[in-house]
């Protein structure tokens, strides 16, 4: 129905290269592979530059975006990032509209034409993900696609921001455009673009948008073109195929090389269901096994919770792109130009009905927190096959889960409407690795060359101010390597004529973002809003008490007067006042190794720079130094952990005597609406 | 002795095909077995490790409710091998099920190659 196709999910693997692609990849010679598939990547490079520059959108501006080359058959072939995601989600609607409407006279594909997709069913992220695909054609042959794609700030669902929380199904969640013409001869359709901008709240945002990812397929033309002129097209042709080819050979090699076996990891996840639905917090699980033979890959989901009546459903598809395919480019193969080839030793299974395989009129709208649970178990599994590799030096612990996803909007001090979310996301810290610290505030996990902005431009430009952005302490997992850092900040409400707030979270109960071989997870994040306080009379006065973190807002409670309230991050949609604020994190990395292996002088570094915690210092890393000076004692360090492990060797049991216990517990007061039977989530 | 290193703080000992300590090297357990079963176990509370920084339902602590850190000791020097962080209750992962003949068949063809570290 509707002219849904749900077989083409399967189609995320690289088809079988044509006869002319064949007579194409023979006539290229390696040189001319080397120069020219250099020069794809530039090309892509290039779109993400101007789509950047032009995108309406704050998430555009801060680099949630991605653009690629794709082959004429609609394989991802040179990708630029942004947003691995959304390089690579192009070829389920692409391939769509090769199958459906190359031959349909009533649409057809011709020179000049774009199309747009959003639509999940149809190959799509999640709404806000917005997607334009345009076919190369050179002296009327069909040689490449070119894909653009940014996070878009409202798609007019139930709730402002794209991703409504409260949605129960697909119905909740607004624009939802299956693959359409939304240019022709190189100019956006007036009729279409008006259809569009009348069905969101930030009109002007989705209108610029709409251009900007034009515009960047439109340069990723005029680039392709100029080597189809220079080199012929078949040089084109052939080695954007050959780019996938030799990709996919590569990482056949290096996956056959690491050793055989099968690895698991469960990631829990705690959700909590809306108000309005009901409210309280509810536990589910992505587990995950990956047998690894020879040159394969499996990525076995079975065991996942079951679709539930949340917008965190996610069509299995979309793994790939967040999952499979950021792991791939970024840590199993980061040396080798990004293209679907990498990922094509990957094979996935789900179970029909599962959250990572929900049914057609499930709500999807907030998949990629999904998608970066299921991530989290790949890092997991990929580490302990890369240790013993010559890949070690990739595996990383896990990134910080997306807990946190804000959104505004209002009237601002000039009057006008403004829709706008926090790019605060992207400065979560990143993952331990076998040799090093995880990075300070440095990104989002599948968006590693994102922005958190400035919070100037989000003061003046987009209607919120911030009362404090800082690295937090113990905002990371502890371990022999800690996690990079991640931050916490403050929005507050100041001089707009109405300001509105919602935060999508979670996992205020549970961490998701495990840590590896002994390495602690990330703790839980919190959501601190307060209400009628009299911190613009502090501000005004310039009082030195002004609390710069989480923990300052927490003890200067009575101080600061007015209502507190301690939550998890998830805030529904509600107003601000002058003067209000909300305080929350992003998370940093997980660690990686026992903490009482660290370097006592790094401890002591960080506990000078506010990034450790004093308790954290005594009792997770065992340190004894001077308040003072930070000067370690190192007698007295080797003794405490030498006592601690003396501890450990107390306190453990055999395992046996340890499971006789555990296996009889139960999670009592646990939320189990949404997580299936207890504890196989059959 | 052909040690091959798998993680962190665990080897296999291909001739025996034990799973031992990186660290001290004490057999473990079979390598064919999940190491956790050679490993001393305990459950701590996470507000031992992680620092509450308010009283309540969210603190900043995973809600010892919800989740409880298993760490896995090496029962010879203490060293913690790996943690999970579970529901109560919920069944201890298996999450390293090598296959050990592979593994000793690639041991040897980089040997004999002279490739191997």
């Amino acid at each position: 129905m509707g002219g849904r196709d749900l077989d083409m999910s399967d189609m995320i693997t690289p088809e079988p290269p044509t006869v002319d692609e064949v007579r194409c990849m023979e006539a290229l010679s390696p040189a001319d592979l080397e120069i020219l598939g250099h020069r794809m990547q530039m090309i892509a490079l290039e779109a993400n530059e101007v789509l950047m520059r032009m995108s309406g959108s704050p998430a555009g501006l801060a680099g949630d975006i991605g653009s690629c080359v794709y082959t004429a058959e609609g394989d991802p072939a040179a990708a630029a990032v942004g947003i691995w995601g959304h390089a690579f989600a192009g070829q389920l609607p692409i391939k769509y509209i090769l199958k459906h409407y190359a031959d349909d006279p009533s649409v057809g594909i011709h020179d000049g034409d774009a199309f747009f997709c959003n639509e999940a069913l149809f190959g799509g992220i999640h709404p806000p993900d917005m997607g334009t695909f345009m076919p190369i054609f050179h002296e009327g042959r069909l040689i490449a696609w070119a894909e653009s794609m940014v996070h878009a700030t409202d798609t007019g669902a139930i709730e402002m921001g794209g991703i409504a929380m409260n949605a129960k199904t697909r119905y909740d969640e607004g624009l939802k455009m299956a693959p359409m013409k939304l240019a022709e001869n190189f100019m956006i359709k007036g009729d279409v673009a008006t259809m569009m901008e009348n069905m969101v709240r930030d009109q002007a945002s989705l209108a610029l948008d709409n251009k900007a990812r034009l515009a960047a397929c439109m340069r990723i033309r005029q680039r392709v073109l100029e080597v189809a002129e220079k080199k012929g097209a078949d040089a084109v042709v052939g080695c954007l195929r050959r780019m996938i080819e030799e990709g996919a050979r590569v990482a056949r090699e290096r996956v056959a090389a690491l050793n055989d076996g099968t690895y698991r990891q469960p990631v829990f996840m705690n959700l909590e269901r809306p108000e309005s639905q009901g409210g309280g917090e509810q536990l589910v699980r992505i587990m995950l096994s990956i047998r690894k033979k020879g040159d394969r890959i499996t990525a076995d989901f079975s065991g996942t919770s079951p679709e539930a009546e949340s917008p965190l459903n996610l069509y299995s598809h979309v793994i790939h792109p967040f999952g499979t395919g950021y792991v791939c480019c970024s840590h199993l193969f980061p040396d080798l130009p990004p293209s679907l080839g990498l990922t094509e030793i990957v094979d996935l299974v789900v179970e029909p009905g599962s959250m990572v395989c929900p049914g057609e009129e499930a709500a999807v709208g907030a998949c990629p927190a999904t998608a970066f649970a299921a991530s989290q178990a790949i890092f997991c599994c990929i580490a302990r096959m890369m240790f013993d590799s010559d890949l070690r030096e990739n595996l990383v612990s896990t990134y910080p889960y997306m807990t946190l996803y804000a959104v505004w909007g209002g009237l601002d001090r000039k009057g006008n409407y403004f829709v706008s979310f926090g790019a605060d996301i992207n400065a979560g810290g990143f993952p331990a690795r076998s040799d090093m610290d995880g990075v300070d505030t440095a990104g989002f996990n599948v968006a590693t060359r994102s922005d958190c902005g400035e919070v100037e431009d989000a003061d003046i430009i987009q209607g919120m101010s911030y009362l404090f952005r800082r690295q937090g302490t113990d905002n990371f997992g502890h371990g022999m390597y800690r996690g990079g850092a991640g931050i916490e900040f403050a929005y507050l409400a100041h001089k707009s004529m109405m300001t509105v707030l919602a935060c999508v979270g979670g996992c205020g109960k549970f961490s998701s973002a495990p840590g590896i071989f002994g390495g602690y997870s990330v703790p839980p994040l919190i959501g601190v809003k307060v209400q009628g306080s009299n911190i613009l009379d502090m501000f005004e006065r310039g009082d030195e008490n002004l609390p710069t973190s989480i923990e300052e807002v927490l003890r200067s409670r009575d101080v600061l007067g007015g209502t507190c309230r301690v939550s998890s991050p998830m805030l529904e949609m509600a107003g601000l006042d002058e003067g209000d604020f909300f305080a929350t994190l992003q998370g940093g990395g997980a660690g990686y190794g026992d903490a009482i292996e660290r370097e006592p002088e790094a401890v002591a570094r960080d506990v000078e720079a506010g990034l450790v915690s004093g308790w954290a210092a005594r009792n997770v890393y065992k340190l004894v130094y001077d308040p003072e000076t930070f000067i370690v004692d190192e007698a007295a360090t080797g003794e405490l952990r030498l006592a601690a492990r003396e501890e450990r060797k107390r306190r453990g049991r055999p395992y046996e005597e340890f499971a006789l216990e555990w296996d009889a517990k139960r999670p009592e007061g646990v939320g189990l609406d949404y997580y299936g039977s207890w504890p196989d989530c059959m | 002795m052909d040690r091959r290193r798998i993680t962190e703080y665990l080897d296999i000992d291909l001739d025996s095909e034990m799973w031992c300590c990186n660290r001290c090297g004490r057999d473990l357990i079979g390598a064919g077995e999940n190491y956790k079963k050679g490993c001393l176990v305990a459950e701590r509370d996470p507000s031992e490790v992680h620092r509450p920084l308010v009283e309540g339902e969210y603190t900043r602590s995973p809600d010892p409710a919800w989740c409880r850190i298993i760490e896995f000791y090496c029962p010879s020097c203490g060293i913690m091998i790996e943690n999970e962080y579970l529901p109560p209750g919920h069944p201890i992962t298996h999450d390293i099920e090598l296959d050990i003949e592979s593994l000793k068949a690639k041991h040897a063809a980089a040997t004999a190659g002279g490739g191997d570290e």
